[in-house]
């Protein structure tokens, strides 16, 4: 228990603070952080170092710096040979860019490996006037970078993946250089930049252009303030004066915690936040840990030293170690504090005296009966903020001894889950690779966020084993992981092996299942410039919508094109359309689309809706002289003049015949013939007549009873006789004209038969005229033609002559409402039925 | 609409499912709206939603879409809601020139919504237009069937045997297949596709390609309602359509047109009958709206009657319900009569339905009588046995469909007559008509009359009062495709395989993997 707070250090009554080793640098004796410059990522991220200019120091290679980034156990991960113009700052982004800003606001943008990311610019008056400073910040959206250029002007980027850049009002007085300055991202997402010239305390705020006057009241005698941080929780903030002294107050200035005379007349490294409750000064061996109410300690380091805030506590890197020092939680505190009887506590003691097979296990968990739940979550969460595994496992193993009492009551899945995450924590621990997250920097940063560290360290293997031991769905899980190493592996096997190979490596990794993005992989390649690769992994893709643009991207439209028929999907189809009409010559698109009829047709359509080609270049493409022919006809239709319209159709004739249509061809020379005739008559009688068809243009005539004309036509046409004496006896019935249909049922007998005389004469009421043919009708249809003309008698006379009951009967069902008949054919009806009885009657 | 929800399978799920999307989809544009609707889409958005449900989501006006200047509303979004189609983007970016050069555009959002796919050349034809920066947003609505009633679920797409038939243009495939991944999603993964006909296989392939996409691991979570899915191909079976129905509801359709289950009729003959009766929408009084669906209770038991037997079922519900009224009589106590008047608006609603069907069925047999109609029916009747007769259009398809084709003499014959008679714009419609199939060439073999008798297509003996073969419904025809259907069901196409070879298309026959804790 002693060892475990041996490293204990009181700050206060309430708080301790402990510090432990993280790592043994690797770079112990190769390293010297006095001469260097020195920038760690957060959340237990890389270390970039470069020699720091301002100090003097023998110069081993002349000409430009050189940027060495180590992995946070000090192992050197890359080097960057600077080629560019002055850094001004180096740093790390929230997603571990290494960002290099040079003196003319240019930002560049490398990853771990020392590889150039892209980069973006400050603006014109940055460039111009250059920047002499530069710190970042992690906003809401990502990074944030402010920088102050030579006239003493911030200017803003919110988020570096989309530099927008924003001026911040000036700062009033006379021009002379900020003392020191920061910026801060608060919760309402406005960045503001506090800055200090000499003693006076200024707070920009760009989105209102407006400069406040802060005057914090520090009774120490001061020239300048020198040195400002903001804690983690926004709420508070230090100053550092010339005259070594500290003063910590709430944010706005007003409210004073304290002032301590640190006494450090050389000047001091670096003021920053331990997690928010205390505030360190680093004086290079020597830290000084003051608490807002004033409580304190020293710590003195191995070595020259570089202090990194986290939102938990801070990292301190020396030559020689990497280390941590946290406000000792909570829980931890309560278990191991000296003399601590918590719950969680007394716990672990009967956990010890149980492992011990000691007896004394029973009174202590009797001791505790009453807190088990509390003990079992103190102990869970202690074990959570422990570093050491030993000391986690026994932390875990009370937890459990307490959950075996409790049955049910304590919810498994606090323990379970923190049994995992540990695991995969003190995986990724490993020196190896080197991702020291306390949980709560691991709470914060996520699951995705975790992979997203292990992908961009290129730690695959480690980052598919988590995701099958967390079981993470498929979206962000293996097959992201899977993705990325892909893109990795396209990048670095350049050269290495041909596309074949490296394509059927991948696809054999990476199987094909649907939730793998080959489409972002085979965009890597085509970055790469590798496009036979790209061609060929796009084959892997199953999603049409995000193979086909990028097909189309590489210039495959024929595969484009195959890939969008497969699909079904008409709007893909269209697109790959588009493109290929813009691409391709006429000729070449004909040949690629009239491989698939669904294709030939969509552009079919696309031609006659929004006139994307020529439908005639389709079906001459095609030989279809059949559509050609229809499409001449159509396109009569639409012609004003009449030769127009004729030459159309003459093309039309040519085309049926070319289709060996003959029929077809001779009614398209009908037609013409017909309008030639018909256009005759239009001048002839001043009526329309065009476009009317051939049987009412010889109505119209029979009409005009035009006689000579009519047979010539029916000549010209060879109107058959039965359609010709149809003609005439519509025509002679409408227009009244009896006897001419009289004159023309005795003309021979009708080849038409005589019910449509008889037909035409009731639909013009005309009874009397029907009599006259209602003798002629065929036998087998008199009966219902006697009956259309509503002579019931006569009907019924015939059908008893035939002695057809059935006839009778269907003669009667048509007159029920004539009593008189009715009755005198039920009578028939009788006869028929007793031939002899009726006899007798009489 | 709970008569959705009675049959074997609830159709009302999907309904409920367009309307969420409906609704989803209003709900995103804040403030009043006016929609300005297809003309094409009221009828079947109508089966989705009425118009007093719309008017909760903040629409204020509806009209219809036209060319032109549209009229003004002070509304706050302005929604045009129509299918994909070129014209309609016409109407549009005219409306939107129209309000642009008024000054309307500033204070008002427009927003377009395609039924039921966004589409990339429509898209690109409002961009041609220079208006496709004047709306605000760009959604579709993705409704593929509407549910017409507890059995009977539809695209109502009236172009697409045009398209596919005609234009052979398959885009459409794409969103039958589409609709019936929506249906799965409702209903479980299919277990069986079976179908036959041209477009059956692509159908199924595009299915199971979105399934993919989507990922088997995400099928619906649910064991499948249905069987069997059967697709079968229209041109599987050109005869059906061109023989006239003689059911109830189909002599309807048959004379005045059912379209998303309304019919419009002549006004007179309903104002005494119906006051108050099947919702009635009285546009104008020579003209009458009457939905019609299972809903009633009269319609459901008189819809698949043959006509014959209409009469006898509308003077027996007669009697009974003149029966109920007469009980008033026999009531002697007061609990005896509020029973009765208990019964009354049940007994109300059954007389008022009685009332309307007569109208109709007077208005259906009025023609049913008419020497017109039943000459065409033998002459129909005879073309189905396999006697040459000649008629119009439809009849000159029927008997090119129930011969195999038409003979080289009789074809031209035919196309001679018609194109005189009726003019030679019918070049076109000739043409059609052959590149779909309704029209051809009589090949050696005349399959039609193997399908015909292997299947039992004609029925000499129907009894059209108590049927008891589907042959009822066109008395002496049964459909090719509901034989299919039967014979799919029992024995199973195995046993008609050899017939099935004579039926033009390719046959399909798949199952679907189920996963095992969702087979039932």
């Amino acid at each position: 228990m002693a060892l475990l707070t041996a490293d204990w250090n009181p700050l206060g009554r309430e708080a301790y603070y402990r510090k432990f080793e993280v790592y043994t640098m690797g770079w112990i004796d190769q390293v010297n952080l006095q001469d260097l410059k020195v920038n760690v990522a957060p959340s237990g991220g890389p270390i970039a170092v470069v020699r720091d200019d301002t100090k003097l120091t023998p110069v081993q290679t002349s000409g430009k710096p050189i940027i060495f980034i180590f992995s946070p156990s000090g192992e050197l991960k890359s080097t960057i040979k600077w080629s560019g113009g002055k850094i001004v700052e180096i740093n790390w982004s929230s997603s571990e860019e290494l960002l290099c800003i040079q003196d003319d606001g240019s930002v560049s943008a490398y990853d771990i490996f020392g590889n150039y990311q892209n980069s973006f610019q400050m603006g014109q008056e940055a460039r111009e006037m250059k920047i002499i400073d530069a710190r970042t910040f992690s906003s809401s959206t990502g990074t944030g970078l402010v920088v102050l250029t030579t006239n003493f002007r911030f200017f803003v980027v919110n988020n570096i993946k989309d530099p927008r850049i924003r001026r911040f009002p000036d700062i009033p007085g006379v021009n002379i250089a900020p003392s020191c300055w920061t910026a801060i991202h608060g919760d309402d997402r406005q960045t503001r930049v506090i800055v200090a010239k000499e003693k006076d305390i200024y707070l920009l705020d760009y989105s209102e252009q407006h400069v406040t006057q802060k005057i914090p009241e520090i009774s120490h005698h001061h020239l300048s303030i020198v040195a400002m941080a903001v804690s983690p929780c926004g709420k508070l903030v230090a100053l550092l004066t010339d005259a070594g002294v500290i003063w910590i107050g709430s944010f706005d200035f007003r409210r004073k915690f304290c002032e301590h005379d640190a006494q450090c007349m050389l000047p001091a490294v670096q003021l920053v936040w331990c997690g928010s409750g205390a505030v360190v000064l680093n004086l290079g061996s020597v830290l000084l840990v003051l608490s807002p109410n004033r409580d304190n300690f020293t710590l003195i380091l191995d070595s020259t030293s570089h202090v990194c805030p986290e939102v938990d506590g801070l990292r301190i890197i020396t030559n020689s170690s990497h280390e941590f020092l946290q406000k000792v939680p909570l829980p931890n505190q309560e278990i191991f504090r000296i003399g601590s009887m918590s719950p969680g506590a007394i716990l672990v003691e009967a956990s010890r005296e149980f492992q011990k097979r000691s007896h004394r296990a029973e009174e202590y968990i009797r001791l505790v009966k009453n807190q088990l739940e509390q003990a079992v979550i103190q102990c869970i969460q202690a074990a959570g903020n422990e570093w050491q595994p030993g000391v986690q496992k026994m932390l875990l193993r009370a937890a459990q001894l307490g959950k075996s009492f409790l049955f049910d009551k304590v919810d498994s899945e606090l323990f379970v889950g923190m049994c995992q995450t540990l695991r995969i924590l003190n995986a990724v621990r490993n020196y190896k690779i080197a991702l020291p997250l306390t949980f709560q920097q691991y709470e914060q940063l996520g699951k995705t966020g975790l992979l997203n560290r292990l992908i961009l360290r290129r730690q695959y293997s480690i980052a598919i084993q988590i995701c099958q031991y967390l079981q993470m769905s498929e979206a962000d899980g293996i097959p992201r992981v899977l993705t990325e190493w892909a893109c990795y592996k396209i990048k670095h096997g350049l050269g290495k092996l041909d596309a074949e190979q490296l394509a059927s490596e991948i696809s054999a990794k990476l199987g094909t299942g649907s939730k793998v993005s080959y489409s972002s992989i085979a965009l890597k390649a085509i970055e790469c410039k590798q496009e036979k690769l790209a061609i060929r992994l796009l084959d892997f893709e199953h999603r049409a919508s995000e193979q086909i643009p990028l097909l189309l991207k590489l210039g495959q439209e024929p595969q484009a094109l195959a890939k969008a028929v497969e699909s079904g999907d008409p709007n893909l189809i269209y697109y790959v359309l588009v493109v290929m009409k813009e691409t391709y010559s006429a000729d070449k698109f004909y040949m690629t689309i009239r491989h698939y009829p669904s294709v030939n047709a969509l552009y079919a359509k696309l031609c006659r809706t929004i006139q994307m080609g020529s439908l005639e270049q389709i079906y001459e493409q095609e030989d279809n002289f059949n559509a050609q022919a229809i499409l001449s006809v159509k396109d009569s239709y639409r012609a004003q003049k009449l030769e127009n319209r004729s030459a159309m159709l003459t093309t039309a004739v040519k085309q049926y015949r070319q289709a060996k249509a003959e029929i077809a061809a001779s009614l398209t020379e009908d037609q013409l013939k017909l309008l030639k005739s018909q256009s005759s008559y239009e001048s002839k009688f001043g009526c329309p007549v065009i476009d009317v068809s051939l049987n009412d243009t010889l109505k119209l005539l029979m009409r005009r009873r035009d006689i000579k004309e009519t047979e010539e036509m029916v000549k010209k046409f060879k109107v058959p006789e039965r359609r010709l004496w149809w003609l005439k006896v519509t025509t002679f019935a409408e227009i009244g004209d009896w006897a001419e249909l009289e004159k023309l049922s005795r003309l021979k007998k009708s080849p038409i038969g005589y019910e449509p005389f008889v037909d035409v004469c009731l639909q013009y009421n005309n009874v009397t005229e029907a009599q006259r043919y209602l003798p002629k009708v065929e036998e087998h249809l008199s009966i219902k033609y006697y009956v259309k003309a509503k002579m019931y008698t006569e009907a019924a006379q015939i059908a008893f002559q035939r002695k057809d009951t059935e006839a009778l009967h269907y003669v009667q069902s048509r007159c029920s409402s004539n009593r008189d008949a009715v009755d005198m054919i039920n009578s028939l009806i009788a006869k028929l039925a007793n031939p002899s009885e009726s006899q007798n009657k009489r | 609409m709970a008569h959705l929800s009675a049959g074997k399978v609830n159709f009302g799920t999907l309904r409920e499912l367009a309307r969420k999307d409906l609704v989803t989809l209003l709900e995103k544009f804040s403030g009043t709206k006016a929609i300005f609707w297809d003309e094409e889409l009221t009828g079947p958005i109508g089966l989705v939603a009425e118009y007093s449900f719309l008017k909760e989501l903040d629409v204020v006006k509806m009209f219809q879409l036209k060319r032109g200047r549209i009229p003004s509303v002070s509304v706050k979004n302005i929604l045009f809601i129509t299918r994909p189609e070129i014209e309609l983007m016409d109407c549009i970016a005219d409306n939107l020139h129209c309000e642009e050069n008024q000054g309307h555009s500033a204070n008002k959002e427009y927003q377009l919504i395609f039924v039921s796919r966004r589409c990339a050349v429509c898209e690109q034809r409002l961009k041609d237009k220079g208006v496709y920066g004047t709306l605000t947003s760009i959604d579709e609505l993705p409704i593929d069937f509407y549910t017409l009633d507890s059995d009977v679920i539809s695209m109502e797409l009236d172009s697409i045997f045009k398209d596919l038939y005609i234009d052979n243009e398959t885009s459409s495939l794409h969103q039958i297949a589409r609709g019936l991944m929506t249906v799965q999603s409702l209903y479980g993964i299919f277990p069986n596709i079976v179908g036959k006909g041209r477009h059956v296989r692509n159908i199924f392939e595009l299915m199971t390609r979105m399934r993919r996409d989507i990922g088997v691991d995400c099928d619906p979570p649910m064991s499948p309602l249905f069987d069997t899915l059967m697709i079968i191909d229209r041109t599987v079976d050109l005869v059906t359509p061109v023989v006239t129905q003689l059911t109830y509801e189909g002599l309807i359709d048959e004379f005045y047109g059912i379209k998303h289950n309304t019919v419009k009729l002549p006004g007179e003959k309903f104002q005494a009958a119906t006051s108050g009766g099947q919702s009635p929408r009285s546009d104008d009084s020579a003209v009458k709206s009457i939905v019609l669906n299972s809903a009633e209770e009269l319609y459901a038991d008189l819809r698949d009657k043959n006509f014959s037997a209409v009469g006898t079922t509308l003077s027996r519900k007669a009697k009974a319900i003149s029966a109920q009224y007469e009980e008033r009589h026999e009531a002697k106590t007061v609990s005896e009569l509020k029973q009765f008047v208990a019964k009354l608006p049940q007994m109300q609603a059954t007389k008022q339905s009685l009332a309307l069907h007569t109208s109709i069925a007077e208005l259906v047999k009025e023609i049913t009588i008419s020497e017109a109609f039943q000459e065409a029916l033998q002459v129909e009747q005879d073309l189905l046995n396999g006697i040459d007769t000649d008629k119009v259009l439809r009849l000159i398809c029927l008997q090119s469909a129930s011969n195999s084709g038409l003979k080289p003499r009789v074809l031209e014959h035919y196309k001679r007559e018609i194109i005189h008679a009726y003019g030679f714009q019918h070049m076109v419609t000739l043409h059609n008509l052959e590149t779909c199939g309704l029209l051809r060439l009589q090949q050696s073999s005349r399959p039609f009359t193997v399908i015909r008798r292997a299947l039992n297509l004609t029925v000499d003996d129907v009894n059209e009062i108590t049927p008891t073969d589907i042959s009822y419904v066109h008395s002496i025809y049964a459909p090719l495709s509901v034989r299919l259907v039967q014979w799919a069901a029992k024995p199973g196409w195995k046993q008609i395989s050899d017939v099935l070879n004579l039926i033009p298309g390719p046959l399909v026959q798949e199952t679907q993997p189920i996963s095992m804790d969702l087979r039932s």
